[in-house]
């Protein structure tokens, strides 16, 4: 690729630096948002509308840079900084309005900024740091993001207990803001000139590996998103557990993952695979463990395990980074990330209170995603590498396919659709000039 | 006198064709008005029809359908249905108009021996159209095919009698002659058809006993 930078170590500590500021902002600000729309009188109606509207933006974002990556290559650093900036400012403006469009608005405003400080991130990651590097720094920056996030929200709740109702957001927001500017000033020390006008692959090698891992990705990252929705109300409703319990579950969660980051960041590919398969068992101990408390501990497991299966999916993409390009990578690791959190949603709203089959779903998903990855993926494969490729290329074949088909029959479908509609509108038109005339005759 | 008198019903009658100019005049706009809407109509509706019709692509679905190439475009019928029932419209329009109910019927009337004339001629169509068809896919020989003509014409020609100025009793009485006809024909034809090996070996027979 000719991108690496020859002493990155500068780069990599200001990365986590980034990450270590933007956990507590988010934390700060994002983290309690949906509180913010509670106080100012927003049901669940506006809740879901202003949450379903931010959840659509960064998928179409991410699917127009992947597919003119253009815009990725030039000035970087100065986008970089500009979408980093405004994303923070706009949380100072954000409490200063209760009009849920204005709201509205400015969240989905900042969730498109994030998804370009989301993809730019990475590919500056991925374009300018090695594979060992790339786990290295991914594993401190998950680390240093969740140390921070905890840090963020322990001092979030004491200042939503300590502050007037009436002023408190301001106060919250702009001090995460002022948090988020301090990740600001990292990217500005981060020299990304090498980034400029890097090479775009003009094709893909190894399609079918890039198919495998995005299904992979995408399977698991869906099933763990509506695990992440479920868990809570199932939690609360059903087995009746506590609301400090679920504070706490999400605190054990946050931890284990500071631990699980460092601990897994160095593995292997293969050692990463057992993490997925320990996963597998985490919402079969959900649905099955009733006692609320245990849950405590699931929650720690769960994510350690979840941290394994997360970091397998990243590193996969950054060992195919040599070949695939680091802007194609960045950019689909964020649409494939996205899309998943949209779809879980959609089917958060949509199967409601269906616990049973929801954690079915997730427990299909899972043993879906390690079936793909152990079958496959044939860094990770437990079939011969050459059988790994085979069964990797007949899955890609048949999606394309399949996907062929789908796109000719939902084509045709929209066809005859129009043709109809064009038809009953001349018979209509006939049918009214001729019942006219039938009128004037009789 | 006499000359006064000849002036004056001149200018009388003068009077009375202006007067009556004068009365026609907002009839006359009025249907100026009118032949120009339905010009303006016409034109947006073959435009549109036209677009709509295009896109829906009926005569590639219609032909993609029966199987069957029609000799003309199903998009330009319908055009010239809504053109037609345009025209009808202001036609109608002016007569009640300028004219008054009592031509409205007389109208009415001629549309519906015209539409009588129309619809004999469709079915002629239709009928001749299908007899080619049968005559193309089956590979009919001649003298069936001469038979079937025939056939054909008879009922052609009853529906002509239907539509022509004869007398009732002379109607019912050529058409009850035709069907008659066709009738009687299409049985000897049907016993032909089914028994003809069976009285061909009969007649054989005789033949052979005659000799």
């Amino acid at each position: 690729m000719g991108l690496k930078a020859p002493s990155a170590f500068g780069l990599k500590w200001l990365l986590v630096a980034e990450s270590l500021f933007a956990g507590a902002y988010i934390a700060l600000t994002r983290g309690l948002f949906l509180i913010f729309l509670v106080s100012i009188g927003q049901d669940v109606k506006g809740i879901s509308l202003v949450v379903l509207l931010s959840s659509f933006l960064p998928v179409i974002i991410g699917f127009m840079l992947y597919r003119n990556p253009r815009f990725l290559v030039r000035r970087v650093k100065l986008k970089l900084s500009i979408f980093h900036l405004s994303e923070r400012l706009i949380w100072f403006i954000m409490p200063l309005t209760a009009d849920l469009l204005v709201i509205s608005l400015l969240y989905s405003l900042c969730i498109v900024f994030s998804s370009f400080i989301s993809t730019f991130l990475t590919f500056t990651i991925y374009g300018l740091l090695k594979e060992e590097e790339i786990k290295d720094v991914t594993s401190k920056r998950t680390a240093a993001g969740n140390v921070s996030s905890i840090i963020g929200f322990t001092l979030g709740t004491l200042l939503l207990a300590i502050l007037g109702s009436a002023e408190k957001f301001l106060y919250i927001f702009s001090l995460g803001a002022l948090i988020g500017i301090l990740s600001t000033i990292s990217v500005l020390f981060m020299n990304l000139s090498r980034l400029e006008d890097a090479e775009l692959p003009k094709g893909v090698k190894e399609p079918e590996k890039i198919f495998s891992v995005s299904t992979f990705f995408i399977a698991f990252l869906f099933a763990g998103n509506l695990l992440s929705i479920v868990w809570t109300p199932y939690l609360m409703t059903e087995l009746g557990g506590p609301e400090f319990l679920v504070a706490s579950l999400s605190l054990a969660g946050t931890v284990s993952s500071i631990a699980a980051s460092l601990f897994w960041g160095k593995r292997s590919l293969k050692s990463l695979r057992i993490g997925l398969i320990l996963n597998v068992l985490s919402p079969i101990l959900i649905l099955f463990i009733h006692a609320p408390y245990y849950h405590l501990g699931i929650s720690i497991y769960n994510s350690f395990a979840y941290t394994a299966a997360n970091f397998l999916g990243l590193f996969l993409f950054a060992r195919y980074n040599e070949w695939f390009g680091a802007v194609k990578s960045s950019t689909l690791i964020i649409v494939v990330g996205n899309l998943a959190q949209l779809i879980a949603a959609i089917f958060g709203l949509v199967s409601g209170a269906n616990y049973l089959l929801s954690f079915l779903i997730i427990i299909a998903l899972y043993c879906g995603s390690l079936a793909l990855a152990i079958l496959t993926i044939p860094e990770v494969a437990i079939v011969p590498e050459a059988l790994a490729r085979t069964y990797s290329l007949v899955l890609y074949r048949s999606s394309l396919f399949g996907y062929r088909v789908a796109i000719e029959i939902s084509k045709e479908t929209i066809f005859t659709i129009f043709r109809i509609i064009a038809l009953t509108i001349v018979f209509s038109a006939l049918y009214l000039i001729y019942r006219i005339l039938w009128a004037l005759m009789v | 006198m006499l000359g006064q008198e000849g002036i004056i019903s001149i200018s009388d009658i003068f009077n009375q064709i202006a007067s009556e100019i004068v009365n026609l005049i907002p009839k006359i706009l009025i249907t100026l008005v009118i032949i120009l809407i339905a010009i303006v109509v016409i034109k947006v509706l073959n435009f549109s029809f036209r677009k709509l019709l295009g896109m829906a692509k009926i005569d590639e679905f219609f032909a993609k359908v029966t199987g069957i190439s029609i000799p003309f475009s199903i998009t330009n019928l319908l055009i010239y249905l809504a053109d037609l029932g345009i025209i009808l419209i202001a036609l109608y329009s002016i007569v009640d108009i300028c004219a008054g109910p009592k031509y409205t019927q007389m109208m009415t009337d001629i549309l519906y021996y015209g539409a009588r004339i129309a619809s004999v001629i469709v079915i002629t169509l239709i009928i001749f159209a299908s007899f080619n068809l049968v005559v193309r896919r089956l590979r009919v020989e001649t003298r069936l095919r001469g038979y079937m003509f025939f056939i054909v014409m008879l009922l052609v020609t009853a529906m002509l009698v239907d539509i022509t100025a004869l007398s009732d009793p002379v109607k019912s009485a050529l058409i009850m002659g035709i069907s008659i006809g066709v009738g009687i024909s299409l049985g000897v034809f049907a016993i032909w058809f089914f028994f003809h090996e069976y009285f061909d070996k009969i007649f054989e027979k005789k033949a052979e006993s005659q000799t």
